[in-house]
């Protein structure tokens, strides 16, 4: 994180979002905290992943980021300016997103060229066709398939679309949500590829959010990594994997299975209580699963310190360790 | 051959479409000893779950199905009539799917769910089969099952309702169980649990488990045995450690390269990718299905038969240029 003179690229500050719904029929509107007092920032050029289970709020904050969802409370600024002072106009030519799956992002009856035009089209580009066929080869698809439609191409080259159609604009910001979640092994490393090669070539700046800890592993100089709305640990990608400091982050990457024989069943470090985001905590989100948990982490307030090279949102982590056992103090992006 | 579980010769499914015959799995050889798990992998398309719906006979009409040879716990059901599969289902093999949530039925109870199958076909009384319901429930790490009997699928977690629907297969006392990417769907946390419990019944009912998944993490922490599969033939197929630590078949070479492995892969290198894509299954295919995207192809590969060869106990590869990849 340099704090030098130029602001960083996506800055989110104390954010949170409720969803206000019935749990069931006829059942009192309750709420759903999905993200709760999340801070972020990204700087020009960084990739960060974002990791998480299903619920815990990553793509609650992926819409913030992008400006498709107002939060309740606190700030995004992408490259400095505040996201709701932007016009839809500035905002696209910064920040331009490729979501998970391409056959429902792309519109089935329209031709690969007028998806991949229409960004630059609505926001009054010149020479569509060539940038078209540009993005085409940029993306490494034959130019013939500018006529064909989403349904005769395979699903690596329907993200291939999606992703030429985010460049289009040329944003300074990709915010990727599980872009290869829905594709097979050996085309997940096509377009791994292709976004480090993109990722070079333009100096973007990515957010890569994902609950496939080795591709992050792969593609992020970051890693936050979300419980229940929250962000319970933040560190560069080398002192996540090495020394894990958050007990959920340890089950997430004890849980993250290897292609190799030896190393036998995953190890469990996680109750099979399942996670409520309904309920209210006094103390730690993560308490009711969590194998190393204390009777103080019910009660206690748990907010973001540093320990080592990590962000941690957890009072008992490090204690047994000397590993950063600096007294605990509030880190500067809580 | 009585500790074979299952043993399949030639199995052909082939698709009527508009455009042609869609010859989905075109000769596909399998085994599975008694208490072994065997786990089918391969990418979308490559026939692997049409393969398990066939061995359970749960293909729809229009599919057609061949085999030379089909037994299942040592019985020939090379014959296979819509009676002889209906009897076998649950009770010789049962399956669970990918998605719990979509195979459950919203509006009937667990119960109610668990119990259907064997009251009918072991005649049971609803006291019975309720008291295996809860035995299988327990089994499977749902705690209470008794009072959750009476429940419905919404109360429950994706992991827990996975867990249902194991419990659901387990009612008939299955000696073979299939599993369609049963952890896909899920969250890596879940995952582990889930193929911790697959393992688990595994030992100790005895089980022979074929564990259909894309994932070869997967894969690694639960197989036994391994087939790969590619448009719809066995590639290769080994013991799991042999095929992770010396892959032959160039597919499969390819496959385990294209993985980021924390820790060993630099961050940020280009992983090798395999280039192209499948081909399609309409019509006939000559020679090697996967030459286009093979780095060892020569002119040799766009013949039949592409020869099978056994590098070595176990173990079967076919590929024309065995010999050059082992090398």
């Amino acid at each position: 994180m340099t704090r030098s003179q130029t602001p960083p690229m996506i800055r989110m500050t104390g954010i949170r979002k409720a969803y206000r719904l019935h749990r069931k029929l006829f059942a009192p509107v309750e709420e759903l905290v999905a993200v709760n007092d999340l801070s972020l920032e990204v700087a020009a050029g960084e990739t960060v992943g974002l990791v998480g289970e299903s619920g815990c709020g990553k793509s609650t904050a992926v819409s913030i980021m992008l400006g498709l969802l107002k939060p309740d409370r606190g700030e995004v600024e992408i490259a400095g300016r505040k996201i709701g002072a932007l016009s839809v106009d500035e905002r696209v030519r910064l920040i331009q997103p490729v979501f998970q799956n391409p056959n429902a992002s792309l519109n089935p009856v329209k031709r690969i060229a007028s998806l991949i035009g229409q960004p630059l089209h609505l926001h009054g580009g010149e020479n569509v066709k060539a940038e078209v066929a540009r993005m085409l080869d940029l993306v490494g698809l034959p130019a013939r398939l500018a006529d064909a439609y989403p349904g005769e191409l395979s699903g690596g080259q329907r993200q291939r679309v999606a992703i030429a159609r985010a460049l289009i604009l040329k944003p300074r910001v990709l915010i990727c949500d599980e872009p290869t979640s829905a594709l097979d092994v050996s085309v997940q490393a096509q377009i791994i590829n292709l976004l480090l090669s993109l990722k070079s070539e333009f100096g973007l700046t990515m957010v890569f959010v994902s609950h496939n800890l080795a591709v992050v592993e792969h593609l992020a100089d970051r890693v936050a990594v979300m419980y229940l709305g929250q962000k319970v640990e933040e560190a560069p990608t080398d002192a996540l994997f090495d020394g894990a400091q958050h007990p959920y982050t340890k089950a997430l990457l004890a849980a993250t299975l290897l292609p190799d024989p030896e190393t036998g069943m995953p190890e469990q470090l996680i109750g099979a209580a399942p996670a409520d985001p309904f309920a209210t905590y006094a103390g730690c989100r993560f308490a009711p699963r969590c194998r190393e948990v204390q009777e103080s982490c019910h009660t206690t307030e748990q907010t973001l310190r540093r320990l080592g090279a990590s962000s941690v949102r957890c009072t008992i982590a490090g204690q047994k360790g000397r590993v950063g056992a600096a007294e605990p103090k509030p880190s500067g992006c809580s | 051959m009585t500790d074979m579980m299952l043993d399949i010769k030639n199995l052909q499914v082939s698709i009527p479409t508009d455009r042609g015959t869609l010859n989905a799995v075109r000769g596909v050889d399998l085994s599975i000893s008694a208490g072994k798990t065997l786990c089918l992998v391969g990418e979308s398309g490559c026939g692997k779950s049409l393969t398990a719906t066939a061995i359970i006979g749960l293909l729809p009409r229009y599919a057609k199905v061949t085999t030379e040879r089909f037994a299942m716990a040592g019985q020939d059901l090379t014959a296979r009539t819509e009676a002889r599969l209906a009897k076998m289902r649950g009770r010789d093999v049962a399956m669970i799917f990918q998605d719990p949530t979509s195979t459950l039925n919203p509006t009937l109870t667990i119960g109610r769910q668990l119990t259907e199958g064997v009251m009918r076909a072991e005649r049971l009384s609803r006291k019975e089969a309720d008291a295996r319901a809860i035995e299988m429930l327990d089994r499977v790490g749902i705690a209470n099952p008794a009072a959750r009997l009476v429940q419905y699928p919404h109360g429950f977690s994706g992991g827990q309702r996975q867990r249902i629907m194991i419990a659901s297969a387990l009612m008939g006392r299955p000696k073979l169980l299939i599993a369609d990417e049963p952890t896909t769907a899920l969250d890596v946390t879940i995952q582990a649990q889930i193929l911790a419990l697959l393992d688990e019944l595994q030992s100790d009912l005895g089980l022979s488990l074929l564990l259909i998944t894309h994932d070869l993490g997967v894969v690694a922490s639960i197989a036994d045995e391994v087939a790969v599969m590619y448009a719809g033939r066995i590639a290769e197929r080994a013991p799991v450690k042999d095929l992770f630590r010396a892959p032959q078949h160039p597919y499969t070479r390819g496959l385990l390269a294209a993985i980021p492995v924390p820790g060993q892969t630099p961050r940020g290198s280009e992983l090798p990718a395999i280039p192209g894509r499948v081909p399609g299954l309409v019509g006939p295919l000559k020679g090697c299905a996967f030459r286009d995207r093979c780095s060892f192809a020569g002119e040799i590969c766009g013949q039949d038969p592409v020869p099978g060869h056994a590098p070595a106990p176990g173990r079967f590869v076919e590929c024309h240029k065995a010999a050059e990849v082992a090398a």
